[in-house]
């Protein structure tokens, strides 16, 4: 009976489930897509950095997964909150909150069933669009990229968990709520807002907050993708984390203030249809303010996020170019490891790279250590004890 | 004459800090079986809240209700649950009928949930849908029917499991006069005929009129009482006005 209830609930509701039906249906094909990409091994094994990109998917999943907890987890919220006179009718007929939470999980997981399947029928057309993109940008062919089982799995895994997630903060809202408010709740008014002069005040300190933040990352992380220095990942961070809490804040702010300052203008409030208008935006803003805040900065992390790990790819190349300059080098302390004849180390560098030219000279050394003095290298116990020159006809010959 | 119904001093409270309402102030009274029995007030004389606290969907500050012998203030979420779907019938102002389901559905939902066996639910079913005039609207969903017919139906739902007591929330309260009457004489039908005990709450003197027994509440205590006996339901009428005018006239009886 309960199945039956369930399901007929779905086909009734299916107006109200549809949006949240799309939403969470594109944001688990985008996760399918990520985590398939995580597991495409040839695409891996051709990458130059394969940890970075790895560890770069695998937060994109996180955040994904954070948008599509908190997408359902809202829905789920919304559509208790829309039927509370309905559950209140079930408890009031003599069902328990054991037999009323049965019957809307079981609605849930249709929702979350029905979106997974559909998400991953999408996410296999997103997939094959965003390998496109990645092998673009890694300069590596691209044809068709094979479907992986374990994309597919961690997909389903990460779904199912948000869904008991959700899930359980329903149970506890059931649990805990009384006849009489699922009963009369859906009449409760909005909230008025209160101090909206503070919550604009809120907003502006925000949004210099938000700035200063930006400012200083940039500055931050210009220095730590230049040269690796971990005085600086402080500052990144906690940049990153003021800037997080600034988009929240701003946003609450901005949809209490304003709209509270507007329904105090008296002069506009009164002129033609605006106080509906108003009363309307005022009712929107302030039950959801908290939910633009969060979704603000999903997306604006979503987009560091992913801004970040292209950057963090391209400054690795940067420091391999500058640091290694070479196809092939070679290290070794002379006066501890064997030493290797000319003809030993070329046949040696043959093996990775055909030598197309050779070019002989000369290095000279005073045994001074001015110029090493002003390196980067001075502290860190580098090979090069003594200053060493070649001569400028050498240097030209060799670049 | 056997007590159904027994409140004793229940105080209830409303809010928090320094906004308390004090929604009911010591109540007592008895309900015996098979009575009709009105609850009449103004617009926050407690009425409401006297019959949420009864029907265990809003919870005493203080007090005690016994209902069919049990003291339902002490009882367990489980154990209510049963008492609401064994004991107690339902009828709200705006029906409360489960849009998914088909009237037949919406009134053996009850029978459903306590596990009767298909033949007797069948039976009972037919018994009640055809005493209530809703028989030939069972296949049809809540919103294919008028206000008055939802409210038989509503109704058949409640006296379906024979219940110790129906608490009606102002039943007439979205509906014009001509069905509220109709209901009324439906309401008269399920006291003498079905034998049902019934608590109703309502704004109406036409509707209190039908009642055996008219309490009128005022700042959340008993300030009246008025009793049918063998006097017309014209006379009964009369004497609500008269009682409503004592109370501070009140705006809102029509």
């Amino acid at each position: 009976m309960f199945a039956k209830l369930a399901f007929r609930n779905v086909k009734r509701q299916l107006g109200n489930y549809l949006i949240y039906f799309i939403t969470v249906s594109l944001t688990v094909a985008l996760m399918f897509a990520v985590n398939s990409v995580i597991f495409e091994e040839e695409l891996l094994a051709r990458a130059q950095t394969i940890d970075d990109l790895r560890t770069a998917l695998i937060l994109i999943t996180v955040v994904i997964s954070v948008i599509v907890a908190f997408v359902l987890g809202y829905a789920t919220s919304f559509m208790l909150k829309l039927r509370k006179r309905e559950f209140g009718t079930y408890l009031t007929l003599g069902m328990t909150r054991a037999n009323i939470m049965s019957v809307f999980l079981l609605e849930s997981l249709l929702l979350c069933a029905v979106s997974l399947v559909t998400g991953i029928l999408l996410g296999l057309g997103f997939y094959q669009g965003l390998m496109a993109v990645v092998t673009n940008v890694m300069d590596v062919d691209f044809s068709f990229a094979a479907y992986s089982l374990k994309g597919l799995i961690l997909t389903i895994g990460l779904v199912f968990a948000i869904f008991a997630l959700s899930s359980a903060a329903s149970a506890v809202f059931l649990k805990r709520v009384s006849i009489y408010n699922l009963l009369h709740g859906a009449k409760k008014t909005e909230k008025a807002v209160r101090h909206p002069v503070v919550w604009c005040c809120l907003a502006a300190a925000a949004l210099i907050g938000i700035i200063v933040s930006i400012v200083v990352f940039g500055d931050a992380a210009k220095v730590l993708i230049g040269d690796v220095d971990n005085g600086r990942l402080s500052r990144v961070v906690i940049s990153l984390a003021t800037l997080g809490g600034c988009v929240i804040v701003f946003h609450i702010g901005l949809s209490r203030g304003v709209i509270g300052l507007l329904m105090h203008n008296k002069k506009l409030k009164n002129r033609g249809t605006n106080i509906f208008t108003l009363r309307q935006l005022s009712g929107k803003l302030s039950s959801g303010s908290i939910l633009i805040g969060l979704l603000a900065f999903l997306i604006s992390f979503a987009v560091v996020g992913a801004n970040a790990s292209f950057t963090q790819q391209i400054g690795t190349n940067a420091i391999l170019d500058r640091d290694y300059p070479f196809d092939v080098s070679s290290m070794g302390r002379s006066h501890t490891e064997l030493q290797i004849t000319f003809d030993e180390a070329e046949q040696i560098v043959s093996k990775y790279s055909p030598i197309k030219n050779r070019v002989d000279f000369t290095v000279y050394t005073d045994g001074s250590r001015y110029v090493h003095e002003f390196t980067d290298k001075t502290d860190s116990g580098y090979w090069f004890y003594y200053d060493v020159y070649i001569e400028e006809s050498a240097f030209n010959s060799v670049y | 004459m056997n007590k159904i119904l027994e409140v004793k001093n229940v105080t209830k409270y409303y809010g928090g800090g320094q906004a308390i309402t004090k929604a009911l102030d010591g109540i007592s009274l008895d309900v015996e079986k098979g009575e009709f029995v009105a609850i009449m007030g103004a617009s926050g004389s407690g009425k409401s809240t006297l019959l949420n606290v009864i029907a265990t969907i809003d919870n005493v500050s203080s007090g005690d209700i016994i209902l069919d012998g049990q003291n339902i203030c002490d009882c367990s979420d489980k154990a209510l649950a049963s008492f609401r779907r064994d004991k107690l019938g339902f009828i709200f102002q705006d029906y409360n009928l489960l849009d998914t389901l088909t009237v037949e559905e919406n009134i053996i939902l009850p029978l459903n949930l306590a596990r009767v066996p298909k033949d007797k639910t069948d039976a009972l079913l037919k018994d009640i849908a055809v005493k209530l005039g809703v028989e030939d609207k069972l296949k049809q969903f809540p919103y294919e029917l008028s206000g008055g017919q939802r409210q038989r139906a509503s109704a058949a739902r409640a006296l379906i499991t024979s219940p110790s007591l129906v608490l009606a929330d102002e039943p007439t309260g979205a509906l014009d006069s001509k069905n509220s009457k109709l209901l009324m004489g439906t309401f008269n039908m399920m006291n003498a005929d079905l034998g049902a005990t019934i608590l109703m709450v309502t704004h109406d003197a036409v509707v209190g009129s039908y009642a055996s027994r008219v309490l009128f509440l005022k700042d959340g205590k008993i300030w009246s009482e008025l009793v049918r006996g063998n006097k017309s339901r014209q006379d009964m009428y009369a004497e609500i006005i008269s009682v409503t005018s004592a109370l501070g006239g009140d705006g809102d009886v029509r």
